[in-house]
């Protein structure tokens, strides 16, 4: 497995200096957050007070609607890519070669975090996964897969390159909490 | 779409819905656009006029729904209207809201 923090550091070392990079929403917009050190012409945007998840993938169209020349990315988790997965299609129908991101821990990982803060018992944060290579294939793009940390930059070099749109699926580690600046040492949120 | 085009570009963000579940479909990205302060101007259908009021197939109050996430919210019922209510309503969200992104 791969830690979501190394992923979210190799995504924005290795994209292009103008690269839009859409967040959704979830324990990866705060690792993309903390990781990513943003450039001064790359463009950034999330769902921020509503934060709704599911609008980093529709995000990522728009920037390649509005900037067809430069790379669109989205960073998102596997449980909000889901909510509007149906979407791919349409990156494939307009020839969109929008490279799309997923922190895949089979979890609603910040709920999950926000439950073990809170003292609350687990409930309803596990997701039943979903092969995202098949889901993008099925939708005519193309699907990658990432399971081991020494596979992350080659295989975001490969996505990245394709002029089609991408769809990579790295296995994080549900165990990194998305913590706060003060808890980080702690590993909790 | 609109909302994340809005965000990106500074510029109006607009989407086109047909009535009753497009509208409710709508709602997350517009509710988005007006809690980040972007401008997005949302179309959405209605039931024909002489149907209205009659819990018709797709039909829904479009305009309580929107009331709460938009700085202008106006039902149009004749292409004279249109025409002015569509200006007032992109200068109302272009004016109010603002714009979320500065461009470089």
């Amino acid at each position: 497995m791969v830690r979501p923090q190394y992923l979210a550091a190799q995504v924005g070392r290795l994209i292009n200096d103008d690269a839009a990079v859409s967040i959704d929403t979830g324990a990866h917009t705060i690792f993309t957050a903390r990781h990513w050190q943003i450039r001064p012409q790359q463009q950034m945007a999330v769902s921020g007070n509503l934060a709704n998840m599911g609008s980093g993938l529709p995000y990522a169209i728009a920037a390649q609607l509005a900037f067809p020349a430069r790379q669109c990315i989205a960073m998102v988790g596997d449980g909000g890519f889901t909510m509007l997965m149906g979407e791919m299609v349409t990156a494939v129908r307009y020839k969109l070669p929008v490279k799309i991101i997923i922190f895949k821990n089979n979890a609603l990982s910040q709920d999950v975090y926000e439950q073990i803060e809170l003292g609350n018992e687990l409930y309803g944060g596990d997701l039943t996964p979903i092969d995202f290579v098949k889901i993008a294939e099925a939708c005519g793009a193309e699907g990658y897969r990432c399971t081991k940390k020494g596979e992350v930059v080659p295989i975001l070099k490969k996505a990245l390159a394709t002029a089609r749109p991408a769809v990579v699926e790295v296995m994080v580690d549900p165990d990194q909490a998305p913590s706060s600046p003060d808890h980080i040492l702690q590993n909790k949120f | 779409m609109a909302c994340g085009c809005a965000k990106y570009t500074g510029k109006l963000g607009v989407c086109i819905a047909t009535s009753g579940p497009g509208a409710v479909h709508l709602m997350n990205g517009f509710y988005d656009a007006y809690k980040d302060h972007v401008s997005v101007l949302a179309i959405t259908g209605a039931p024909f006029h002489d149907l209205k009021g009659t819990d018709y197939t797709q039909e829904i109050d479009t305009l309580s729904l929107m009331q709460d996430a938009s700085v202008y919210n106006q039902e149009i019922t004749g292409p004279q209207q249109a025409k002015t209510v569509v200006d007032l309503a992109c200068r109302a969200a272009l004016g109010s809201l603002g714009s979320f992104l500065q461009k470089y």
